[in-house]
């Protein structure tokens, strides 16, 4: 029911580098899951339904003010950069580079 | 002096510390000597903190200066290693971020620290709290003290292990589909799913942000009471926390009404379960609860809701992971290949696949027939809860099918795996609280659990019930 070239195309949406084997096995358990999880097929829901019940979910604003110190988590963040460049996060070319981005 | 930690509530450690039984540094030493013992063999820490004697003394000195300390202070604490502690290593559970030190507190954290918690180090987690039994962490299971070769149960099977094995007093863990109270069943602890957006999870590494709750790990009601009262709260840094609704407080003798959907714990059950569930019903019924059977025509679906929602939710938490500004990055031969790279390397298979099925089940073409489909059959479920508590206050399920199993024989199979959550899970989808509290042994000495579950807010009932229950 999931193609392996569905698989593939996941994999590249998600940004994850996997192995031929362990694709095999993937598929193997997202058809399983995917099995499963289409017992909803046989829910008939009234079409009101549809979209977030807005007494459980609503959007609760905040003012964009307050703002913390500048600087204070600076050196921290910095801190956890896995390459840096004095204080620049350092990353290969973004642009111009691989055409399969 | 020998401190007994087995016997330690919070309020006696509380008196004992006033009355100079002995000092907040003994107390945590001890812990520190228990922890070095049996955590090589149980492995629920993955860090113990060094500074914790330290902290303790801070304690002490305000002992001897005569001033009145918080019922809190001084207190052990375990805190599940996805909960971030500023200066602390933080892994997730995850190779990603084996070397990762946390830049700030979680609120929960910095709402410890002002009431004087100790905190001895991080537990051990499924990766980034995916999975049932702690045997997804990149850093080992965390076996069960009861039984070495058995599970602890997951996905905060540190927090829960540490409190059975006497290594905190108590601990946080968190819950997404049952991650507190499943562990809490296999390792004989009391733990508590809060009512969603009842405690903030500002600094919680998050995984399905609709259904995730930080919640307490302890021995007994009344300690996973104080924990819950003392890190609860609207916190402005979550706008999905709130202080909830207010209640009249309750008579603790007041007789509530349990309901048990009946048609829907009839199945499934291992025999020692059955067996146990129908002893605890017996029990509640000769306390003077009334027990009656209730429908919950659509809990049957809640696992493949679950499944959908969750693995959806979770392929977006799980995209900050890419080896960019933090954590793991794995050198590739482009920009975008170093995210291929670092993701391929640093996340684990559990993470990888319900990132997959997220990435699916929102993909055009897949996201009416799954993703929006369960959208609407969550809120049926909730709607099916609402509607039977207005005929009962508490309803009863086990917490799990099956007590703690052994270590690697659910692992190669996820839907196995998936189908332990059949209890938990659909209370995470109503954002219901829950607790899960320990009602007996299997014959061979593991720990057996049942879980009550109440209306939005009413942590109050749980703890009035619960605390009945434990005593008898």
């Amino acid at each position: 029911m999931i193609t392996r070239e569905e698989v593939d195309k996941l994999a590249n949406l998600a940004r994850l580098d996997i192995t031929d084997s362990e694709k095999d096995k993937l598929q193997r358990d997202l058809e399983s899951i995917l099995d499963y999880v289409n017992l909803l097929n046989e829910v008939q829901v009234p079409d009101e339904a549809e979209g977030f019940d807005t007494a459980l979910v609503r959007n609760v604003m905040r003012n964009d003010d307050n703002a913390y110190e500048s600087r204070i988590y600076t050196d921290k963040l910095i801190a956890e950069f896995p390459a840096r460049s004095g204080n620049f996060l350092k990353v290969k070319q973004i642009l111009g580079g691989d055409d399969n981005a | 002096m020998s401190i007994n930690l087995k016997e330690l509530t919070i309020t006696k450690v509380h008196q004992s510390l006033q009355n100079y039984e002995y000092s907040c540094a003994d107390l945590v030493q001890a812990y520190l000597d228990e922890i070095k013992k049996r955590n090589p063999e149980i492995n629920a820490y993955l860090t113990v903190f060094d500074d914790a004697i330290e902290e303790a003394k801070k304690v002490d000195e305000k002992i001897k200066r005569g001033e009145k300390i918080g019922l809190l202070e001084g207190i052990p604490m375990a805190i599940k290693d996805i909960i971030l502690i500023d200066g602390k290593r933080s892994t997730g559970g995850s190779k990603i971020l084996e070397n990762y030190t946390a830049t700030y507190d979680a609120t929960v954290i910095k709402k410890l620290k002002a009431a004087g918690a100790i905190f001895l180090g991080k537990t051990n987690t499924d990766e980034f709290a995916m999975g049932g039994s702690t045997e997804n962490s990149a850093f080992g299971v965390t076996r069960n003290p009861h039984d070495l070769e058995r599970v602890s149960g997951g996905s905060s099977g540190g927090s829960a292990a540490a409190v059975s094995g006497n290594l905190a007093l108590v601990s946080l863990g968190t819950d997404t589909g049952g991650s507190i109270r499943q562990p809490s069943s296999f390792c004989g602890t009391v733990g508590l799913k809060p009512t969603y957006g009842a405690v903030s999870r500002y600094g919680t590494m998050a995984m399905a942000s609709s259904l995730d709750q930080i919640g307490p790990i302890a021995k007994t009601v009344e300690d996973v009471e104080i924990v819950f009262n003392a890190i609860r709260g609207r916190d402005e840094f979550d706008l999905t926390s709130a202080d909830g609704d207010k209640f009249e407080p309750i008579n603790s003798d007041y007789k509530f009404k349990i309901g048990i959907p009946r048609s829907f714990v009839s199945s499934g059950l291992k025999p020692e379960v059955e067996k146990n569930f129908h002893d605890t019903v017996e029990k509640l019924k000769d306390m003077g609860y009334e027990v009656i059977d209730i429908e919950l025509p659509m809990l049957k679906y809640a696992l493949a809701v679950y499944y959908i929602v969750v693995p959806a939710e979770v392929s977006a938490n799980m995209s900050r992971y890419d080896g960019m500004r933090y954590g793991l990055r794995v050198d590739g031969v482009s920009g975008i290949d170093d995210y291929f790279k670092s993701r391929g390397a640093g996340l684990g298979p559990e993470v990888r696949r319900r990132i997959m099925l997220g990435t699916y089940v929102l993909s055009a073409g897949y996201y009416d027939a799954y993703y929006s489909k369960a959208t609407k059959v969550r809120k049926a479920i909730r709607e099916d809860y609402l509607r039977a508590f207005k005929d009962v206050d508490v309803i009863l399920t086990p917490t799990t099918p099956s007590p703690a199993f052994k270590i690697g024989e659910k692992i190669d199979d996820p839907l196995q795996m998936y189908l332990e959550d059949i209890f938990t899970v659909p209370i995470n989808l109503a954002g219901l609280p829950a607790l899960a509290i320990p009602s007996g042994k299997t014959e061979t000495g593991l720990p057996l659990g049942i879980q009550f579950v109440a209306s939005h807010w009413r942590e109050d009932i749980l703890f009035a019930l619960g605390k009945k229950f434990e005593r008898v």
